[in-house]
């Protein structure tokens, strides 16, 4: 399915292009050129967060924090071993697709623990890696209610996951 | 705010590893981090030259204008006080996340932070974000996806027998925590961020 959606918006985007008179191949190469621009305006971000987010992971400091939240999650009706992924999630794509994987490996893609895993996994974004760089983009520095509000969005998003199984 | 954040996860993780005796672990990790950043853009890079080059020939085509006029009543409520320019951006960014072309979402958001940080007073403002931000923000950091593509491939190559089984149970999740996301923004603002005008 999503192997058509590509090629075919391609192609889309090609057509109405000679269409609409637009001179495709110098409108592509100007949209490039911004593209990599702001590829190379995030990379700062990227480092600084990045970098830093391993020392949390690599310090054991955020498995132990998800241990101490597990409890509290289980009432919330969360599987226990879907709580990797979901702490994991705010702070790094790559870091919960390792988790995510270690969840099938343990309990099988099926199970209730991969399926809810693979549900959070799809619902949610890298919060911690997001906003800065969007707020890079703006030049903002004080980000107000935005991360308060995302951590709500995240924490909903983890218990409608565990739900939205059961129907 | 970022400062404290940053800050904030490096004294929590190195005197963590510090305690737990894992400083070999840390300052690989760290260098690593950084690698793994520059190697992230490089791949971002190609992504972000394709997708903006061909949503440029969209929008000189006048596409974006006809999307994001479509979606003006809706965004004109979700974005208060932003601009034509900005909403275009946003409406291709939504439209992008929705598809699940996520390198071609990312982009597109970034041009309309910009713009909206263009057309509000951010400096001024002694660079607080706007309400449309934030908004902006949870709605992108909660993510609706019709595709979540990643997961299906992972699922399907650890075996499972219907790989696809999670996407109405991913959209349901991801629609609800959107739009608890949206009713947060509105509650904080009204209660402890209200803007000294």
């Amino acid at each position: 399915m999503t192997d058509l959606v590509l090629p075919l918006f391609i192609l889309g985007v090609v057509v109405y292009g000679l269409i609409r008179r637009v001179g495709v191949y110098d409108a592509f190469l100007e949209g490039a050129t911004q593209g990599l621009r702001s590829a190379v305006n995030v990379l700062p971000c990227l480092v600084g967060m990045l970098s830093f987010i391993a020392l949390l992971v690599r310090s054991g400091a955020l498995g132990a924090f998800a241990g101490w939240c597990a409890p509290a999650l289980r009432l919330l009706g969360i599987p226990e071993g879907a709580l990797p992924v979901l702490m994991v999630r705010p702070f790094s794509g790559s870091a919960a697709l390792a988790m995510l994987e270690e969840t099938f490996r343990r309990y099988g893609p099926d199970s209730v623990e991969g399926r809810a895993a693979s549900v959070m996994m799809g619902s949610s974004e890298t919060i911690f890696y997001t906003l800065p760089l969007y707020f890079a983009a703006a030049k903002v520095r004080r980000s107000r209610y935005a991360i308060p509000a995302a951590l709500i969005a995240w924490l909903v998003g983890g218990v409608a996951a565990a739900w939205a199984l059961r129907l | 705010m970022m400062n404290w954040i940053w800050a904030g996860i490096a004294i929590v993780g190195i005197t963590w590893g510090l305690i737990t005796g894992q400083q070999a672990a840390l300052s690989q990790g760290v260098l690593q981090g950084a690698i793994d950043a520059v190697g992230l853009c490089v791949k971002l890079a190609g992504g972000f030259a394709l997708w903006s080059g061909l949503l440029a020939i969209l929008e000189k085509g006048g596409a974006m204008e006809s999307l994001a006029k479509a979606a003006e009543p809706l965004l004109r409520r979700l974005f208060p006080g932003t601009g034509l320019k900005a909403r275009q951006s946003i409406a291709m960014n939504m439209t992008a996340n929705l598809l699940g072309l996520g390198n071609a979402a990312t982009p597109q958001g970034l041009e309309a932070m910009r713009r909206m940080g263009a057309e509000s007073s951010v400096n001024e403002s002694n660079g607080a974000a706007t309400d449309a931000m934030c908004v902006f923000l949870v709605i992108n950091a909660s993510s609706i996806q019709l595709f979540p593509t990643t997961v299906i491939a992972m699922r399907a190559a650890a075996g499972s027998a219907s790989p696809a089984s999670i996407v109405t149970a991913t959209l349901v999740s991801s629609g609800i925590s959107t739009l608890a996301g949206i009713a947060a923004c509105v509650i904080l603002r009204n209660v402890f961020w209200r803007r000294r005008a």
